[in-house]
């Protein structure tokens, strides 16, 4: 017992009848002394060294950078303090570092409130064709955010938009009437809105789906209403989620930059993600200050991650799995049922339905028509791009990354996992820490450290170099997938095999992986999206030869040929639909809230 | 126990270590190369004799690919590209992207020993002439290259087969009246200072490339100083609309979204009416403007260094440059060539007046001009500053 009072707490399943007790105090005794002495095991030295090479060292090149007078390996690059100072000790980016925050404090605020409250309504009420709906608010994923700012800047310009021209002669207005301007502010925090609340509703809905309704039919049964139970039982079990999603998006938030400058805002605010863009595009050209705001944005994001991690482990002791089926009981809304299916109509009509209309008409006019009145249709711009070898080679890279960059990252993070949650070795803590890193670093400022670390290397100018930045990038969301599958098998699973004989590792291929199956093609299914549509980590390191259709449409958009762009971007919709429909009948997955 | 998780510990950290490291090293640049030893060699030829351009085709052909890094319009360079490979069975791959950036990518796998660029093409001179002292740009004189305006070219390294432009201020001709068009095309920067064209005005801001930065200079420090000044730019902030870069202002005043912008090259409508010649665009010339062209040279690194020598004989020639004149609708500089610009028929079209251009390889001299638009001059924050621009 002293060595108890010492060492550790007996876990749950430890914790048995008083007969068992003495042994089982005996048991974790010895298994603490053993935990303590044992070393890192091969498979998490493993882990380590491939985390060290895929996160730390690409971060490592954007401090280093961060010291120099000009890109690493330049034969004029030199240490200097310079572009640190200019961006620490200055008061130039102060107000981009305080409206960067609000922003991603407004962004991911919105996002959890809306993403909740339609996770609630799809889950828990009688809203109408609840099933459709819910692709309305899971489309958005299956658009690059950039193309979607893109889309709305066609459709929400405020003198030439296909919404102002058009309502103004529909409506009879004068000329210079402003229905909607989306280069504002508002408008910037708008189309972030579309393209990060999915993640809230993916994490909220998939809480409530889990949760054991008997606890909210146990309130109802005690004369609490709607509105009651869903304040004092349903929000506070979700509430880890709630914070979860909140600082998740908060997160991406404060590294964006596609979607304000896509959305041409000027209002004398450019947020840091933004900045550092500039910095590495505008006249004079200047990595170290690009790379110096990134590890500010670093240090800021950190926090982020913090509260992050702090809010998923309290998501897992709250997790609830019923062992009594309880019949779910179905909110009837009332009067509200109609406004609340036309809510959240609207939400996939703004995020997927007009933008992929305005893409189209991009693609099908010979230059940027938006007055239905005297819009002429042609299928030039397409038979043009469908007919150039770079879009089939994109195609073809893309097939690859996508193959590539998710099933890597589901492998490494299963093995993080495993360490962290089987073997709970000091390495574990470590490695958990790492796998969330890429989270805390704007994808061009990342893709900049691998681009630094890996020219010097054969791999550089192959689909190898983009497909490492994307395992990286995708760590972090592969490794919660893993974490959350692994945690809710049993290990006596496993230990029985290892009594009957089995080793280690074929324990773990034979019982671990199987069980955790769905949950690793959940997120490989997810990350064959992200894959398929980013730009932030490939843009920098993509060639002509390992081009994807995503930077194929973001360089059209930066050649001035919105018409290409939007040809490549519908069809990189096309392909992912296309890869979701494959992997569907192949691995029976599905992609829905409830998976997610 | 505990020395043996510090000793994987200090493994793991500097396996990081070595590989950050590995990261910064330099790799020297390229021995220059030596043709003297004899013979024709088209791999290492500075120039190419007439009776050698059968050796030389045959070497690029047995390359079979070339990779050019360039700064103009994706579609045009394409298609021109498409005309060599339909010549001579040489495939083309582009990497295109604004120059400051395309320049630093080019520049970082030079520096690396990992060149992809065969043929190097910039708007900037600056960047060029850089290219040319760390030895990534080799001589290489195309039998067309002294066809090129000289003071345009550094003879023997690059020539601007590309094309000429200068700088404009384009405008909507669907959205714009006469009367103010007649206005914009007596005095384009001081009449767009006018509050009647609030709202109305999209620019490119200095940061965007030292060509756009010149542009500016000449109205705060040049010879439009006087007229324009930082108190008439002032004025203009107050119209103005959008800041960005110039192909997305182009696309926003062909879709109306602003009526104005500059400052733009005219390579861009031309590009613009080549397309579709019935887009609602058109330009004039301020005074006074910058002009400048794209240069292009043969990478001394190149990986096919036979292919490239053929493209900078294909480009320098007469086919090749009419053939990008024809297909871009700009300005050929080529000495004989067609004039290509797809607008010089049209009505409202007024040449420049070449005495009122400062070609950008002027400013990449100009110490006065580095100085203040460098990362330590304050020309580019007190733009920003005038037009509360966050960039």
């Amino acid at each position: 017992m002293s060595l108890l009072q010492k060492g550790s707490r007996p876990s749950a399943e430890q914790r048995t009848d008083g007969n068992r007790l003495e042994a089982a105090t005996v048991s974790i005794s010895t298994k603490t002394k053993v935990q303590r002495r044992r070393p890192p095991s091969p498979l998490s030295v493993v882990t380590l060294i491939v985390l060290l090479g895929l996160v730390v060292a690409p971060l490592v090149m954007v401090f280093i950078g961060a010291f120099l007078n000009g890109a690493p390996g330049l034969p004029k690059s030199d240490w200097s303090l310079k572009a640190i100072l200019s961006v620490y000790a200055s008061p130039d980016y102060l107000w981009p570092l305080v409206g960067t925050l609000i922003l991603a404090v407004v962004t991911a605020g919105l996002s959890v409130v809306i993403g909740t409250l339609f996770a609630w309504l799809v889950a828990r009420t009688n809203m109408f064709i609840r099933r459709v709906l819910e692709w309305g608010v899971i489309l958005p994923l299956f658009i690059s955010p950039f193309i979607g700012a893109v889309a709305w800047n066609l459709l929400g310009a405020p003198r030439s938009g296909i919404i102002n021209t058009n309502l103004r002669w529909l409506l009879g207005l004068d000329d210079d009437a402003v229905l909607i301007n989306i280069s504002t502010m508002p408008g910037v925090v708008f189309v972030m809105l579309l393209y990060f609340m999915p993640y809230a509703y993916q994490l909220v809905g998939s809480s409530l789906r889990n949760m054991d309704p008997g606890l909210e039919e146990a309130s109802y049964m005690n004369g609490r209403g709607i509105i009651a139970t869903a304040f004092k039982v349903t929000l506070p079990i979700v509430r880890p989620a709630l914070t979860a999603a909140f600082f998740m998006i908060a997160i991406l938030a404060t590294g964006v930059f596609t979607i304000p400058l896509a959305l041409g805002v000027n209002t004398g605010f450019a947020p840091l993600g933004m900045h550092v863009y500039l910095k590495m595009t505008q006249f004079p050209v200047n990595p170290p200050v690009a790379a110096a705001i990134g590890t500010l944005i670093f240090w800021l994001t950190l926090l982020g991650i913090y509260f992050y991690r702090r809010s998923i482990r309290n998501a897992r002791r709250f997790v609830t799995l019923g062992g009594k089926a309880t019949r779910r009981r179905e909110v009837k809304l009332g009067w509200m049922r109609v406004p609340a299916t036309v809510l959240v109509a609207l939400f996939g009509l703004f995020a997927a339905v007009l933008p992929i209309i305005a893409l189209l008409i991009t693609a099908l006019t010979p230059y940027a028509m938006t007055d239905f009145r005297s819009m002429q249709f042609s299928l030039e711009t397409i038979t043009q791009v469908l007919g150039s070898i770079d879009v089939w080679n994109s195609l073809l890279n893309t097939v690859w990354l996508s193959l590539l960059a998710p099933t890597l990252a589901v492998l490494v993070a299963f093995a993080v996992a495993y360490v962290v949650v089987r073997e709970r070795g000091r390495l574990g803590g470590a490695l958990d820490y790492l796998a969330t890193f890429p989270v805390a670093v704007p994808g061009i400022v990342f893709a900049m450290g691998i681009l630094w670390l890996y020219i010097r290397t054969p791999i550089y100018a192959t689909v190898a170099v983009l497909t490492i930045a994307l395992v990286a990038a995708f760590l972090p969301t592969a490794t919660r997938f893993s974490t959350t599958g692994l945690m809710q098998i049993d290990p006596s699973l496993e230990e029985a095999a290892r009594m009957s004989g089995a080793s280690r590792m074929r324990a773990a291929l034979t019982i671990t992986l199987p069980l955790v199956r769905p949950a690793i093609l959940a997120a490989w299914s997810l990350l064959f999206i992200f894959a398929s549509r980013e730009v932030n980590e490939t843009v920098l390191l993509a060639l002509p030869s390992t081009r994807p259709l995503a930077v194929l449409a973001w360089d059209h958009i930066n050649a001035n040929d919105p018409g290409a762009a939007a040809v490549v971007s519908i069809l990189l919709m096309l392909f992912m639909a296309a890869g979701l429909l494959i992997a569907r009948f192949v691995f029976r997955t599905r992609l829905d809230s409830s998976n997610l | 126990m505990a020395v043996k998780q510090l000793r994987t510990a200090l493994v793991a950290v500097l396996a990081a270590g070595a590989l950050a490291l590995a990261g910064c090293s330099s790799t020297p640049a390229p021995a220059p190369t030596d043709d003297t030893a004899g013979g024709y060699d088209p791999t290492t030829a500075t120039s190419t004799p007439a009776d050698d351009m059968e050796a030389l085709v045959a070497a690029a052909q047995a390359e079979g690919a070339l990779t050019l890094y360039t700064d103009g319009t994706l579609a045009t360079q394409q298609a021109w590209a498409a005309e060599f490979t339909a010549k001579y069975g040489i495939q083309v791959s582009i990497v295109r992207d604004s120059g400051g950036p395309l320049y630093q990518k080019f520049a970082q796998e030079e520096a690396a020993g990992q060149g992809q660029a065969d043929i190097f093409g910039n708007i900037d001179a600056l960047s060029l002439d850089d290219a040319i002292d760390n030895g990534w740009l080799t001589e290489y004189t195309p039998e067309g290259g002294p066809a090129f305006p000289a003071d345009r070219s550094r003879a023997g390294y690059y020539y601007p087969y590309l094309m000429g432009s200068s700088h404009s201020v384009i405008y909507n001709t669907n959205n714009v009246t006469p009367e103010e068009l007649a206005e914009v095309q007596e005095n384009p920067l001081k009449a767009l200072a006018d509050p009647k064209f609030k709202g109305r005005i999209g620019l490119c801001p200095p940061q965007l490339a030292m060509l756009a930065a010149a542009f500016w200079y000449q109205y705060t420090d040049g010879d439009g100083a006087s007229d324009v000044g930082w108190e008439g730019l002032a004025d203009i902030a107050a119209n103005v609309a959008i800041i960005t870069d110039t192909a997305t202002l182009t696309q926003n005043v062909i879709q109306g979204e602003v009526d104005f912008a500059f400052p733009v090259a005219d390579s861009l409508v031309g590009n613009a009416l080549k397309a579709d010649p019935n887009t609602p665009i058109a330009f004039v010339y301020p005074s006074p403007t910058v002009g400048t062209q794209f240069g292009m040279g043969v990478v001394t690194d190149s990986p096919h260094p036979a292919a490239a020598r053929l493209f900078a004989e294909w480009a320098s020639s007469l086919e090749g440059s009419d053939g990008l004149a024809e297909l871009s609708g700009n300005l050929n500089l080529r000495e004989g060539g067609v004039d290509g610009r797809a607008y010089s028929e049209l009505d409202w079209f007024t040449p420049v007046d070449l005495d009122t251009v400062v070609n950008s390889a002027v400013y990449t001299q100009d110490e006065a001009f580095r100085d203040a638009a460098g990362p330590d001059g304050d020309f580019l924050g007190h733009w920003s500053q005038v037009f509360g621009y966050a960039g």
